[in-house]
């Protein structure tokens, strides 16, 4: 059975690049499901609890916190990896993603071999589901 | 001009690596320095406020623009993206340099970046600062306008 992976991503054309890169080979057989925002993810996460989030913060600042801070609190969800991208590659704002609980935090431009690190750590962690 | 945090060239050599970086990274293109005399065609500025505020534009050819399109969506050759791609990735390449410009010359910033907006021409206002490139047989210009 594959994993579900959730993309929270505004943009259609880094939906698609990270789309691509989930789906590389070398990483564990997965199905993408998508959010163009944190309304949209909040809904995508109930219906369907994911194994993995990647949540590219390229949102209003409040909301993509409000999600994060949402999935931390939530008892079905607060083990999920989730890895934070975004356009801000200072480390005041890694390190407030990370202390939100981000699992791991990928500054942009983002490498696809950065991400597909990211993952394969993630799974590897044993936080994922067998 | 955020003369207090960096020199002009300071400024400038922060630009011209963001840009190239993020190219190079995200659509494996090499920019090369080059005039930056030609029309374009396609115009994306992001406002920005960090320890300054000001906005960056983002010009380019309708042959760079296609070009980083098909390399950040992974096309075949032949394939061609659609316009709203191309637009699109006009847009996610300014936040991704005009991020990556502010946080390299702060890393401890407060970054606030507006939605990137794609305009018909280019701001009225001169730029405070210009770089050209040559990519991926096209031309794109990079400016940016300080408050």
């Amino acid at each position: 059975m594959p994993f579900n992976v959730l993309l929270v991503e505004q943009s259609p054309v880094m939906r698609q690049f990270l789309r691509r890169v989930v789906e590389m080979p070398g990483l564990p057989e997965s199905s993408c499901a998508v959010a163009e925002s944190g309304a949209a993810a909040a809904r995508e996460m109930a219906d369907h609890p994911p194994d993995l989030i990647v949540l590219d913060t390229n949102m209003m600042a409040p909301e993509e916190a409000t999600l994060l801070q949402r999935i931390r609190r939530d008892p079905k969800l607060q083990h999920v990896p989730c890895i934070v991208v975004s356009e801000d590659a200072t480390a005041t704002r890694a390190q407030q993603m990370l202390d939100l609980g981000a699992t791991a935090y990928l500054p942009k431009p983002l490498a696809p071999a950065a991400l597909r690190a990211a993952i394969e750590r993630s799974f590897h962690a044993g936080c994922m589901r067998n | 001009m955020p003369a207090a945090c960096a020199t002009e060239s300071e400024i400038a050599a922060a630009l011209d690596c963001s840009v190239r970086y993020a190219l190079e990274t995200m659509c494996f293109a090499e920019a090369v320095p080059a005039p930056s005399a030609v029309e374009h065609v396609k115009y994306v500025t992001v406002a920005f406020r960090a320890g300054f505020a000001g906005t960056l534009e983002i010009a380019a050819t309708p042959a760079a623009a296609q070009r980083l399109a098909s390399a950040l969506l992974g096309l075949q050759p032949g394939e061609a993206p659609g316009e709203a791609y191309v637009d699109d990735t006009l847009c996610e390449l300014a936040t991704t340099i005009c991020g990556r410009f502010l946080s390299s010359l702060d890393a401890s910033a407060c970054l606030r970046l507006e939605q990137a907006r794609l305009e018909t021409k280019s701001s009225a206002a001169p730029p405070d600062l210009q770089l050209g490139f040559q990519v991926e047989r096209g031309e794109m210009t990079v400016s940016l306008r300080f408050d």
